[in-house]
């Protein structure tokens, strides 16, 4: 005959196992969850010698189809083009993070950005500045003196592996758009390319046959007149 | 001086002859040149207020997004359709599919040809995704028409792949009645415009309609999620068809009426009613979308008979028959 008083030991001790056991348990999981939430995939920057300067990163939310602009610092080199790819590679791995209120996949997503004058002119044709003002409103567009065209070139595993729908893919080109216009004020007009060559979806929804033109990229894109395309 | 042949004199007297014959002839009655005056044949309207066109979006090899349980996107939007094509059917609505089978391989330009051929009240874009969550709505990102095309819009041609200019204020109007209705189902709710293909060359009022996941640990595949948004659809498209009747309605009285100016606009050319009961003064006629798209006139078209118009306030305030669910 087992005493009272041991089967309430007995019974006190299994108990408070199990509430250990249990703590346990959430304790790994919170941990596990942490740990998932501040990994960092990307690239570790190389040393530079760089001065580091302010520039505006473009935060996509899926939740409310919003973009912000948030203000980082980071070094950059002096040609416009390797700024832009460099810009638009931190943007995107810090969508490739797993806290992201938009999540993309990691890895590298922009192998160029080329910036072109604008407007566009035959290469082989002798023009003057009154020619080029001439070609530069077919359609009732005048671009600023210093204006460019952008094309951002992506890589066929990053539009691959991007999450399909319009809103997401809108997003992207968004955030895209609006990194390169708060960091590039001369470019007007954004093309984009899928491992050099054009591609009619993102990701099957959001059109990259048109040049985006950067006019408010925050509220509204794909500015385009009612003659289409103002290429 | 020598004579012509005779032959030649006889046929010169013959055309001298006829000449002073044709000058002092008798002119033909002076009703001959007057014009007649043209039947009174309004034109006919740019679309038709019961047919609605709904595009599952992807097809055939082009299986769209990934929705985990729900299967691929273009299986999702081809089955949505198919229940939306029902309750609008079961509403009186015509409908027309761009296809009926998922394995059925459309290109974008055929999808558009089917739109704008079948001139419908509204075209909606079905599509489907796991990113986000909520109900998207989008609109053309294109921006209206320029001034000068709106000045002349009898000869204005839209462009294949803008020609969703012309009908973007319709466009936005409907995305509105849209996001009204579908605002009823407290889930996440996105309105805001974007280039979809092939949105930006339908000439209908367009809207892309993606539906995501109503929450993080919820199934697009829900049969109950999906009837909801169905009914909020139907009743947002049933207002849009009596807004567009009533159009309809008075461009058809300001045609007459500018075809007639003696007759004030928005009276019936009915004989008038009796002394004993007098009717009330006419209402002038308003329309209210003065970017309306230009019509084409065509005579075969026979002649509707004038309605009376009254502006009838949109029934709000009577509940929907299958409103969505609170």
């Amino acid at each position: 005959m087992i005493p009272r008083y041991q089967r309430i030991v007995y019974w006190i001790l299994v108990g408070g196992i199990l509430l250990m056991l249990l703590l346990l348990i959430y304790g790994c999981e919170h941990k596990h969850s942490r740990n998932l939430a501040m990994r960092d995939e990307s690239r570790i920057a190389a040393p530079t010698d760089l001065p580091a300067q302010q520039v505006s990163l473009a935060l996509a939310n899926d939740a409310d189809a919003s973009i912000i602009l948030d203000d980082i610092s980071m070094p950059l080199p002096a040609d416009p083009s390797l700024r832009a790819r460099l810009i638009l590679d931190r943007m995107f791995s810090d969508f490739a993070l797993p806290a992201s209120t938009h999540p993309l996949p990691s890895g590298k997503a922009v192998t160029d950005v080329f910036l072109l004058p604008l407007p566009l002119v035959n290469p082989g044709r002798e023009s003057n500045d009154a020619d080029a003002a001439q070609h530069a409103s077919p359609y009732g567009h005048v671009h600023m003196p210093d204006a460019q065209l952008a094309v951002v070139n992506l890589t066929k595993s990053f539009a691959d592996a991007h999450p399909s729908g319009i809103e997401t893919e809108d997003l992207t080109l968004r955030a895209i758009i609006a990194t390169l216009h708060a960091n590039l004020p001369q470019v007007e007009q954004i093309r984009f390319l899928v491992d050099g060559q054009p591609r009619p979806t993102l990701a099957g929804h959001a059109d990259l046959t048109r040049p985006y033109a950067v006019i408010d990229p925050i509220h509204s894109i794909h500015v385009l007149s009612a003659f289409g395309n103002p290429m | 001086v020598t004579r012509p042949p005779t032959p030649t004199r006889a046929l010169l007297l013959l055309l001298a002859a006829t000449a002073v014959a044709a000058q002092t002839a008798t002119p033909p009655a002076a009703t001959v040149h007057k014009p007649k005056p043209h039947p009174t044949k309004p034109l006919p309207p740019p679309y038709n207020p019961n047919l609605i066109v709904l595009d599952p979006a992807h097809g055939g090899q082009d299986n769209g997004a990934n929705l985990g349980r729900a299967g691929a996107e273009k299986d999702f939007t081809l089955a949505f359709a198919n229940r939306l094509s029902t309750l609008l059917t079961a509403k009186g609505f015509t409908v027309v599919l761009t296809h009926s089978d998922a394995s059925d391989a459309i290109t974008a330009d055929q999808r558009v040809e089917l739109a704008n051929r079948s001139r419908a009240v509204a075209c909606l874009l079905l599509h489907a995704s796991a990113a986000g969550h909520g109900i998207h709505l989008f609109t053309s990102a294109l921006t209206l028409p320029s001034i000068a095309d709106a000045a002349h819009p009898d000869t204005y041609i839209a462009p294949w792949d803008s020609a969703q200019a012309t009908s973007l204020s319709k466009s936005l109007h409907l995305v509105n009645e849209l996001a009204t209705a579908l605002n009823g189902l407290r889930v996440p709710l996105i309105v805001a415009r974007a280039s979809v293909s092939p949105i930006d060359s339908m000439s209908c009022p367009a809207v892309a309609l993606e539906i995501a996941p109503a929450a993080a640990d919820s199934n697009i595949a829900d049969d109950t999620y999906q009837q909801h948004i169905a009914e909020s659809v139907v009743t947002a498209l049933t207002y849009w068809r009596q807004h567009a009747q009533d159009q309809i309605a008075a461009q058809i009285a300001a045609q007459l009426a500018a075809q007639n100016p003696a007759t004030p606009a928005g009276t019936s050319p009915a004989p008038p009613a009796p002394a004993a009961k007098p009717k009330p003064k006419p209402k002038p006629v308003i329309i209210t979308a003065p970017d309306e798209v230009p019509l084409a006139p065509d005579n075969s078209t026979p002649p509707a008979k004038p309605a009376p118009i009254e502006r009838k306030p949109p029934p709000r305030s009577t509940p929907p028959p299958s409103g969505p669910p609170q």
